[in-house]
């Protein structure tokens, strides 16, 4: 069912946005507003809407930065104090959303104007939105860390889904609440054409820049401008119909093109990108016993992406002989663990867990060994296929 | 010098009623549909008053209109906000008024006149909000304040009488000497208006051939801010569709050779209409000067379209020859420009408003002399009844000399054409009287006519128009009136 989740409706939902939006936007321009209702009521809206939509935006760029710009974020959270930090704002931000949302819908309950002008599809929206934002904070407060292993984990399935070569199978090792929280957002994301949520496009930024006052010409002399306040034809003129041939074709060819990848996924789901050996480097002046984390350039080959994506591994040279290549990655949820030479052993700092130079578990809630990569050396120079495994499972299996 | 034209207004308020005549055209025409009950586009407000919505003038509340910024007019900011500040404030809007600023509108329950059970006591139609549909108390309406009604609370709240002294705010209110005229607002369609340097959306404009300032409908997308930024409190919230709404000046009428319709149903006939020529480059600097230089920078800006060379640039700058013909007849010109006798609404709000009102000249505390009734032997030692400073702060940024030198002059026509008509007055001493006041003999025989005799065409020379581009002209502009308003062909519906 992991295909039909978390590949089949995000692409169903996307395309449903985009070409709905567009649609909407062309042809109903009229209805894309914001409908604030502060006219009616302005005592709670204050309380609600100014908590929510700065919280809310907020941490929807901390969504998206991971999925763009995954090792910024890493190096972001590199130094623990930075990241107890970044936590301690998001779950900040996130509860000042959760109380401007339950302040927004109180209101169109309580208040008789606001609930005069509260369509259906406003509640739904709200009782969307407030699942999402209660998931969000569940998973914030009982997952710690998730600002760190959300990049490993939630975040690659995400960029694949951007980047059309889907890999729903990332994130189905994650407890339910994630993917509840993860199949949510999409649902909502469907509904962006049938709610006010449209008014998150028409966010009016060019208001910095622009000059203060806007004149148009309607008659020929001067540059002609835009349109009026005037109403648009409503019967089927030549115009009319040429209007709406364009329109459909726009939201036409748009959601084409966000649907053909994901059908190519759902007919030929197969991961794209095939293993290769990657060189890492000179296994000479590696001391003994002592892990080393090494870095490597490797071609990736995703879609319609090629690009040079940087890795790094442990390596340990064993006094017993030979190498072992571990996975950077904690099997527990994903974070970065590392080395403490003092205490001489692996350590992760998101959940605590601890791991022998072999790579066995000595404490925290890590459910299986460390994961070791295939290696091999050749004149001295180390080579690496890079795998990525499930984390969160007793099992070591290859995503 | 780039030149525009601008269609313009003038009040001139020595002849209104009250009758709420034009506000009652307007409504029917324009807000009859749900979401717009409670915008009167055209409101008629009693002075001293709080007005509607109420204490709009109140800019300490509000925040409209402009800061001067630097004397040349580089820097101005809107009082409201800046821009960054415009995009943060975007999710609540501080300074907007709420609905029970201006009122909640509300119907009766009239078919329980005739639904309601038998019982032993008749049925009455209770007031129900058109807002919810629910029962509710009328604690406020269009007009509550109206002809000085509940004047301890509503006139003396007047923001104007700031400008008074304790004593005289008393003696304003005292029974003998009591006074009130009629301020009757719309839209002034300024040619430096604040609604649009307030809109994020960039969804209000000014139409470059007549200045008519609109909001498009498609663009605006509710974010509210132009309502604050209007220091007149003329752009309105339709709370059922999402869109601000705004006095359209009857550009519709106007394209066909008409009125707008406030103007053309007033009883008083105190409205002319007209076309003004106007310098656009100098409106920054004009705008930035200090208050009570505003009202002749604002006169400075007009441009006599006699003059062969502003005709000339005004070609040069697109406008057509029927524009500089109407300009030349405008009635405007003559109050505004040429008699100096109109001014326009809170200057200091730096709008530079095109809306021009004649002051009104309420009856002079008069003395009877020999039987008879004598405004004082020279004409102007009567003492005004309302207070110069009253009017000044209204009409003038509170320079009260504007107000002293109408009053003159609209004495003198008076005293001038007593002499003529009635001929108790000598002539040489009415047109010393008239000198006095800068005016000639022929000046005064004009004023006269367009004020007390003018006609329809000398009203209203309504310039030739250019209609906007997106009416259809082969459908019915009527048809969706009730729903989505005049000139809106298609159904709106909030279907999301
Ligand atoms: S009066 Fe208000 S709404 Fe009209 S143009 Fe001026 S600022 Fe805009
Ligand atoms: S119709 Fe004319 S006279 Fe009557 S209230 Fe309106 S402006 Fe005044």
């Amino acid at each position: 069912m992991a295909p039909v989740y978390f590949a089949v409706i995000p692409y169903a939902a996307m395309v449903i946005a985009v070409a709905g939006g567009i649609y909407r936007y062309f042809a109903d321009r009229f209805s894309y507003s914001s409908f604030s209702s502060q006219l009616l009521e302005d005592q709670t809206l204050f309380w609600g809407s100014v908590p929510w939509h700065y919280g809310i935006t907020i941490i929807l760029f901390a969504h998206v930065i991971p999925i763009f710009a995954p090792s910024l974020w890493v190096w972001l959270h590199s130094d623990p104090m930075r990241m107890l930090i970044f936590e301690l704002i998001g779950s900040a931000l996130g509860l000042l959303a959760i109380f401007g949302l339950l302040a927004l819908i109180l209101r169109r309950i309580l208040s008789r104007r606001a609930a005069a002008v509260t369509s259906v599809m406003d509640w739904v929206l709200l009782a969307g939105l407030l699942l999402q934002v209660s998931a969000g904070a569940y998973i914030t407060l009982f997952y710690r860390w998730g600002s760190m292993w959300y990049v490993y984990t939630a975040a690659p399935w995400l960029r694949s889904l951007f980047m059309f070569s889907p890999r729903p199978d990332l994130i189905t090792a994650l407890p339910w609440v994630v993917r509840f929280h993860a199949l949510n957002a999409f649902v909502l994301i469907g509904l962006f054409p049938f709610t006010r949520l449209v008014h998150i496009f028409t966010v009016p930024v060019s208001y910095l820049w622009r000059p203060y006052q806007v004149v148009i010409w309607n008659g020929p002399g001067r540059e002609a401008g835009a349109i009026g306040t005037g109403g648009n034809g409503g019967g089927v003129t030549r115009r009319g119909f040429f209007r709406k041939a364009v329109i459909w074709a726009l939201s036409g060819a748009a959601g084409i093109v966000t649907a053909v990848p994901a059908l190519r996924f759902i007919i030929n789901a197969q991961p794209l990108s095939g293993l290769v050996w990657s060189k890492v480097g000179d296994v000479g002046p590696l001391p003994v016993d002592s892990p080393v984390s090494m870095n490597f350039e490797m071609r990736s080959t995703e879609a319609y992406m090629h690009q040079m994506v940087l890795h790094d591994v442990w390596v340990v040279r064993r006094s017993a002989g030979g190498f072992a290549v571990f996975s950077p990655i904690c099997p527990h949820l994903g974070c970065h663990y590392k080395w403490d030479p003092e205490m001489a052993h692996f350590e992760c700092p998101c959940h605590g867990s601890v791991f022998t130079i072999d790579g066995r578990v000595i404490a925290g809630p890590a459910p299986r060994p460390l994961d070791t990569l295939p290696y091999r050396i050749e004149n001295g120079t180390l080579y690496v296929k890079w795998e990525r495994f499930q984390v969160g499972i007793p099992k070591k299996v290859r995503v | 010098m780039n030149i525009r034209a601008q269609v313009s207004m003038v009040f001139h308020l020595d002849k209104c009623i009250g009758c709420h005549t034009c506000s009652v055209a307007c409504k029917n025409i324009w807000t009859s549909r749900p979401g717009t009950e409670y915008m009167w586009w055209n409101n008629v407000e009693t002075k001293p008053g709080t007005g509607y919505p109420a204490l709009w003038e109140d800019q300490g509340r509000y925040r409209g209109g402009w800061t001067g910024g630097r004397r040349d007019g580089t820097k101005a900011k809107l009082k409201l906000q800046g821009r960054a500040q415009g995009l943060a404030n975007i999710f609540f809007n501080p300074r907007l008024p709420a609905i029970d600023d201006y009122y909640e509108p509300w119907t009766y329950s009239y078919r329980h006149l005739t639904d309601a059970p038998q019982a032993d006591v008749q049925p009455v139609a209770l007031p129900v909000s058109q807002i919810t549909g629910g029962r509710m108390n009328i604690e406020a309406g269009p007009n509550w304040d109206d002809d000085l009604g509940g004047s301890e609370v509503y006139a003396a709240a007047d923001p104007n009488l700031a400008a008074l002294t304790d004593e005289e705010k008393r003696q304003l209110f005292s029974l003998e000497r009591m006074m009130f005229f009629y301020v009757p607002r719309i839209c002034n369609h300024c040619i430096n208006p604040a609604c649009v340097g307030a809109c994020p959306a960039g969804a209000i404009y000014k139409r470059g051939e007549d200045g008519i300032v609109l909001v498009s409908q498609d663009k605006c997308r509710a974010w509210r801010m132009c309502i604050s930024g209007c220091p007149y409190k003329k752009v309105y919230f339709n709370w059922r569709t999402g869109k601000s709404e705004k006095c359209i000046l009857c550009y519709p009428r106007q394209e066909t050779g008409q009125a707008p319709a406030c103007f053309h149903s007033c009883v008083g006939r105190i409205r002319y209409l007209g076309l003004l020529l106007y310098d656009a480059d100098g409106i920054a600097r004009a705008s930035a000067r200090p208050a009570r230089e505003l009202v002749s920078a604002q006169r400075g800006l007009i441009l006599d379209p006699f003059d062969p060379e502003v005709t000339e640039q005004a070609r040069r700058d697109g406008l057509d020859d029927k524009a500089i013909q109407a300009a030349r007849r405008s009635p405007v010109y003559k109050y505004v420009k040429e008699w100096e006798l109109a001014l326009p609404l809170h200057p200091e709000f730096r709008t530079l408003p095109m809306l021009f009102y004649v002051p009104s000249l309420l009856p002079v505390a008069a003395i009877v002399e020999g039987g008879l009734y004598n405004t004082g032997s020279d004409y102007f030692g009567g003492v005004m009844r309302a207070p110069l400073k009253y009017l000044a702060s209204l009409f003038a940024a509170g320079d009260g000399r504007e107000i002293e030198r109408i009053n003159r002059k609209l004495v003198a026509v008076r005293v001038y054409r007593r002499a003529q008509s009635v001929g108790d007055i000598d002539a040489k001493k009415a047109e010393g009287v008239l000198e006095a006041a800068g005016l000639s003999p022929q000046a005064a025989e004009d004023i006269y006519r367009l004020t007390a005799l003018a006609g329809f065409e000398d009203r209203f020379v309504v310039p030739p128009f250019m209609r906007e581009r997106m009416v259809e002209v082969l459908e019915d502009p009527q048809r969706r009136k009730e729903d989505a308003g005049a000139g809106y062909l298609r159904k709106i519906r909030r279907r999301f």
